[in-house]
């Protein structure tokens, strides 16, 4: 059952900004640690960057949801950009298309829980992530 | 037909031609008709009504500095009074949009509050509403002039709100812009020593302010060190690794030694699980440290006294 939920749309920079302080606020707000903080608003500014960078805009929906191993972060980034050729080779370190360090999804799978990134060429790309208070 | 654009400030509105906004109102020709032959009723009566707008805007208990100045209460008087035979004419075409813009782009300059331009909206429908009880024409037939009316006066008040709050996003956004930029004080702390302390969100643009101030003062002082406080910034991402990363051997270019400090323990743990290698960038914990690294660095010690 969700306790809280935020929804945006993500289409500047300035979005991003407004939706990774919300997501901090929301996880201060549910007594997550500093660390669990840091690497959540972390990996949601590697896949929001993606999304701005990549599709132009998307969105990006956050709960705070608990199950039996308690409180955990949901997160949800979508957009309708040209999708990722190969998921497999984006999560490898070191590979990009774009001339940067190339660690941002393979990083993003080091900090989370439950990372899954799913896309369709010219359809778009869904990435996900859960990560539990602990 | 719809066209998007985005800003160089980075907001985005959307600017639809009239044939597209007439046919979101769901605003047909039969619509208009109807308004172009109740115009003939009410233009007589339209000096009298805006006449009246201006009696109760002058009571109002805050007055508007735009109205301050008869000159320009009779300059607005004049448009407005225009606006109303534009409207009434209902020949809505890519032209009357454009003058439906403009009024939301000199409102948001002069800080018009938008409560105003809808009280004159509000009082030109009551008066509309007066003209069309007083009709001979069967109920139905009022009813649908009303209609008509409303539909065409929403259109107007969505484009004129949209241009609006358009201009108004990107004065704050000017703003916070600015802010930033005031936001990056590189001083010279010791000679030879500079130091920047971080705060906030760095994305791309501030990111390439940052470097060009950071070199441009290693050029300026001839300084050989330079402390990067980063304490107080709120995400370090790849994108913002990449972007100190490069700062630092833009640094090192400049024959400057570049420090990094104030790395708390979490930022220390999500750069590492993020798998960046900082390589052989000189970080530390605190600015303690920072300073005592710069001082050796230029060859100081701090003794007391």
């Amino acid at each position: 059952m969700p306790i809280t939920r935020k929804r945006q749309i993500i289409k500047s920079e300035t979005d991003i900004i407004v939706a990774l302080s919300k997501l901090r606020t929301m996880l201060e707000g549910v007594g997550f640690g500093e660390l669990q903080i840091s690497s959540s608003v972390t990996a949601a500014s590697e896949l929001l960057r993606n999304i701005e960078k990549y599709a132009g805009s998307g969105w990006v929906q956050f709960d705070v949801m608990t199950d039996s191993r308690g409180p955990y972060l949901e997160f949800t980034a979508t957009d309708h950009g040209p999708g990722i050729a190969d998921p497999e080779q984006a999560m490898a370190d070191h590979f990009s298309s774009s001339g940067t360090l190339g660690l941002g999804l393979p990083g993003v799978k080091r900090m989370v829980d439950d990372f899954t990134l799913s896309s369709d060429i010219g359809v778009g790309t869904t990435a996900s992530f859960k990560l539990w208070k602990g | 037909m719809t066209d998007v654009i985005v800003s160089s400030t980075g907001t985005r509105s959307t600017t639809k031609d009239a044939a597209t906004l007439l046919k979101q109102f769901r605003i047909t020709d039969a619509d208009l008709d109807l308004v172009r032959q109740f115009g003939d009723k009410i233009r007589p009566k339209i000096d009298a009504f805006v006449d009246q707008f201006y009696v109760w805007l002058a009571e109002q208990p805050f007055k508007y500095e735009f109205f301050m100045d008869d000159a320009h209460v009779q300059e607005v008087r004049t448009q407005q009074t225009k606006y109303w035979h534009d409207f009434f004419d209902a020949k809505i075409d890519d032209d009357f949009v454009e003058t439906r813009r403009h009024i939301g782009r000199v409102h948001a300059k002069i800080e018009l509050p938008l409560d105003i331009y809808m009280a004159a909206m509000n009082n030109c429908l009551e008066n509309c509403v007066d003209v069309l009880m007083a009709d001979e024409e069967p109920g139905n037939e009022r009813q649908r002039t009303l209609l008509a009316i409303a539909k065409l006066m929403h259109f107007d008040e969505m484009i004129t709100a949209d241009t609006y709050s358009q201009v108004t996003n990107e004065v704050m956004l000017e703003q916070s812009k600015s802010m930033i930029e005031m936001s990056t004080p590189v001083t010279a702390i010791w000679d030879d020593i500079l130091m920047l302390p971080l705060v906030g969100i760095i994305d791309s643009k501030r990111a390439l302010d940052i470097t060009a101030r950071v070199l441009e003062e290693i050029g300026r002082t001839q300084s050989s060190c330079f402390i990067l406080d980063i304490s107080g910034v709120a995400i370090i991402d790849t994108a913002v690794a990449n972007y100190l990363i490069k700062i630092t051997k833009a640094c090192r270019l400049m024959g400057c030694e570049p420090l990094i400090s104030g790395l708390s323990p979490a930022i220390a743990q999500t750069i590492v699980n993020l798998g960046i290698d900082v390589g052989t960038i000189q970080t530390t914990g605190n600015l303690r440290e920072a300073l005592k690294h710069a001082f050796d660095h230029v060859g100081m010690t701090v003794t007391e006294k």
